[in-house]
């Protein structure tokens, strides 16, 4: 068990809501619309609503438990579970998250590759993309909030562009409302929730916030705007595609930026894409690092070390996942392995450890 | 040293190994517009406007084409590389011309092609050609000194004030939307020009009927709003022309989903430019004309929207409009019901000005 972070390496409570908004808007934004259409219709934007009203009690949940624990989520599985039991969890919980770091990186590699350059190489694309994270990583935990405070930024005016559809908008696609069932719904609202996985960093870096409960707010409200960044995400798509033409859409997003045409630029899409690359590395910087911290948890390996070897096996990893079908399986098995971190493992661990501290009153 | 090595090593990897194709300017050769004819079964010939810029200063662009015929558009695309002399490029593709024969036959291996490749933009103008698209696309217009630059404005520019805005993506989302038919502007090769003809019509991916220049500017009035163009009546033995200041529709559904109304109701607001030989200096006088102009639209109206339930495409996406308004629309009856729905057209004039002269 590791001592807790000195106070010249954490970061102020409000930077919550940036790390939580950061993580949440990912690549997946680029193409979730089609997941939830192919469910719930044109009342997909309603899956969206309900399915960030299910985030935000996560989130809740995510904090208890650190709050409660007061040490990141290694700590407090030893705690709970023992040694053994609690440092396999904490060993397969780091395994999930590598596993995003990878699919991210892949998800990435291959907009690249259809959108830009068929013919980079995917080592080739992820190398760079490894040097890149490892310069920030190295950097530490503090760069990489200041790369999520940036990313941000530069989200905000790329949603600007949402209002060139909007000119050859059919209001009639929405209508009428609440025409699927709601079990239908309810299963877009499921798709819908792991797109909104990211917060789980939490988990791992709540010991770096100061005064860790006021970030609780602060990162409430970061989930709370990342929800309406899909909704009007979804809202635009919905209104601009018809439901057939959105089926079959992989990256709704990036057709609608091919409309947005400035006098001095013409096709806004390949400025998009390069873009957004800063949009998802503080994804791949926050995972890897919550990664290398539960390896130094468990095994005292130092993070600079560790880091090398989890770079080279995403790289390695990533080149073998070769064409677009293997990655949508790849990314469709992440997402039932995320729908049960968030909505089974997260509320069993909030609720034994709130039983497991009733018992240890009580003795 | 160590770290030095490491990052030397890194970055020769790095420059070895990238192998991205490159497209400098002065090395292709863009393609501006693309035109395809039927052949025969399902071979298509293509044909290519790129204009070519010589070297040196102030030089004027020549037209250059190429013709190659194939099966699929991609394969066509390597034919023309036979031929050229620089890579060409087609991330400026501005217009894209389909024949009349081919769309007879469906366009889908076109569009769906332009669809799913990433090297274009969403809003290139498609149009049907009355004709070959070869001569069309190969021929010299005295008008106008570059074919491609001729091409897409008319397409972007001009037609725009008298014909619905169309383009690749209202195309694909017509075409694979639900209760809707796509149409696209019609043009032809007459007298050294290329002229606007009229709307051509497709049911699902295959042309079958066009509208004329004149129905074609009444389908926009129910189609959308805007605000250009002219109105010709006949006014008792002389005609007036009014120009089109503010036209608004609106679509209102009625009925049960079995049996829907659909209301249209368009509003006028217009301003007198030719009136020789009427008198317009009371209300009461400008009333008349204005009831006039109400009837012949309505007339016309009435008229195109039969013409396209006879001919059973839903350009107008009444189908949708309908779809939006019933919970539960059952949306496999629609093809069938479509023709005999009642459709009510509800037209109101106003006359604004009639110039500077009484």
């Amino acid at each position: 068990m590791l001592p807790l972070p000195s106070e010249d390496k954490k970061v102020s409570p409000y930077l919550a809501f940036y790390i939580i908004n950061s993580m949440q808007i990912g690549i997946v934004v680029l193409s979730f619309e089609r997941f939830l259409v192919k469910e719930a219709g044109q009342d997909a934007w309603i899956s969206v609503l309900i399915a960030g009203v299910a985030t935000h009690i996560i989130l809740w949940m995510t904090f208890q438990i650190t709050i409660k624990g007061e040490n990141d989520i290694a700590v407090i599985h030893k705690d709970l579970f023992g040694k053994w039991i609690g440092g396999l969890l904490t060993l397969l919980l780091i395994t999930y998250l590598m596993t995003l770091f990878i699919m991210i990186m892949r998800a990435y590699i291959d907009v690249i590759q259809v959108w830009m350059f068929p013919h980079l190489q995917t080592w080739y694309m992820a190398f760079v993309l490894a040097i890149l994270v490892y310069l920030y990583f190295t950097g530490g935990f503090r760069v990489m909030v200041g790369l999520c405070v940036l990313s941000f930024m530069l989200t905000i005016p790329l949603l600007m562009l949402k209002a060139f559809p909007l000119k050859s908008a059919h209001l009639s696609y929405l209508l009428p409302v609440m025409e699927h069932s709601p079990a239908e719904i309810l299963s877009g609202a499921k798709k819908m929730s792991v797109i909104f996985s990211g917060f789980e960093v939490v988990l791992f870096c709540y010991p770096f916030f100061k005064q860790g409960i006021r970030a609780h707010k602060w990162a409430q409200l970061g989930a709370a705007f990342t929800t309406s960044v899909y909704l009007a995400a979804v809202l635009v798509s919905l209104l601009y595609f018809s439901e057939g033409q959105l089926e079959k859409t992989l990256w709704p997003t990036l057709t609608l930026w091919k409309i947005v045409d400035f006098p001095f630029l013409e096709r806004f899409e390949y400025a998009g894409i390069a873009i957004w690359l800063f949009v998802m590395l503080p994804n791949l910087c926050l995972y890897i690092w919550a990664v290398t911290r539960g390896l130094k948890q468990l095994f005292s390996i130092k993070q600079k070390k560790s880091i090398l070897f989890l770079l080279l096996l995403a790289i390695i990893a990533s080149s073998f996942i070769t064409d677009g079908v293997q990655i949508r399986n790849f990314s469709a098995t992440i997402d039932r392995i995320s729908f049960f971190i968030l909505f089974a493992y997260i509320p069993f661990i909030y609720l034994y450890q709130w039983i497991w501290q009733k018992v240890r009153k009580n003795k | 040293m160590r770290t030095f090595l490491i990052w030397v090593t890194i970055a020769i990897i790095l420059v070895l190994n990238y192998n991205i194709e490159r497209y400098v300017l002065e090395d292709i050769q863009i393609i501006t517009a693309i035109g395809y004819d039927y052949m025969e079964d399902d071979t298509m010939r293509g044909t290519v406007a790129a204009p070519f810029y010589p070297q040196g200063q102030d030089v004027k662009p020549i037209n250059a084409s190429f013709t190659a015929s194939g099966h699929t558009i991609h394969s066509i695309r390597q034919q023309f590389q036979r031929e050229a002399q620089r890579k060409l490029a087609s991330g400026r593709l501005q217009s894209i011309l389909v024949n009349k024969d081919l769309a007879e036959r469906g366009v889908k291996k076109v569009v769906d092609s332009f669809g799913r490749t990433t090297f274009i933009g969403r809003d290139t103008k498609l149009a049907v050609v009355d004709g070959s698209t070869k001569k069309l696309l190969t021929s010299n217009y005295p008008n106008a000194q570059n074919l491609s630059r001729y091409l897409s404005d008319l397409l972007e520019e001009s037609i725009v004030r008298m014909a619905p805005n169309t383009g690749l993506h209202s195309f694909l989302s017509q075409m694979e939307g639900f209760g809707q038919d796509p149409f696209l502007p019609l043009l032809k090769r007459e007298h050294d020009h290329i002229h606007y003809v009229g709307l051509a019509l497709f049911k699902d991916e295959k042309y079958v009927d066009s509208l004329s220049f004149r129905e074609g500017y009444i389908f926009k009035m129910l189609y959308e709003n805007f605000k250009y163009g002219i109105y010709e009546i006949k006014y008792k033995d002389t005609y007036i022309s009014i120009e089109n200041l503010r036209s608004k529709v609106k679509y209102n559904i009625s009925g049960s989903s079995t049996r829907p109304v659909v209301t249209i109701h368009v509003s006028l607001e217009g301003k007198v430019q030719d009136a020789y030989g009427v008198p317009l200096h009371t209300q009461k006088r400008i009333r008349k004309v204005e009831v006039e102009w109400e009837k012949e639209t309505l007339e016309k109206a009435e008229k195109l929207v039969r013409k396209l339930q006879d001919i059973g495409t839903d350009s107008l996406g009444i189908g949708e409009k309908v779809r939006s308004h019933f919970r539960h629309f059952n949306k496999s009856s629609w093809e069938s019901l479509y023709p005999d729905v009642q459709v009510r057209i509800k037209i109101k004039t106003n006359i604004i000005n009639t110039g500077i002269v009484e």
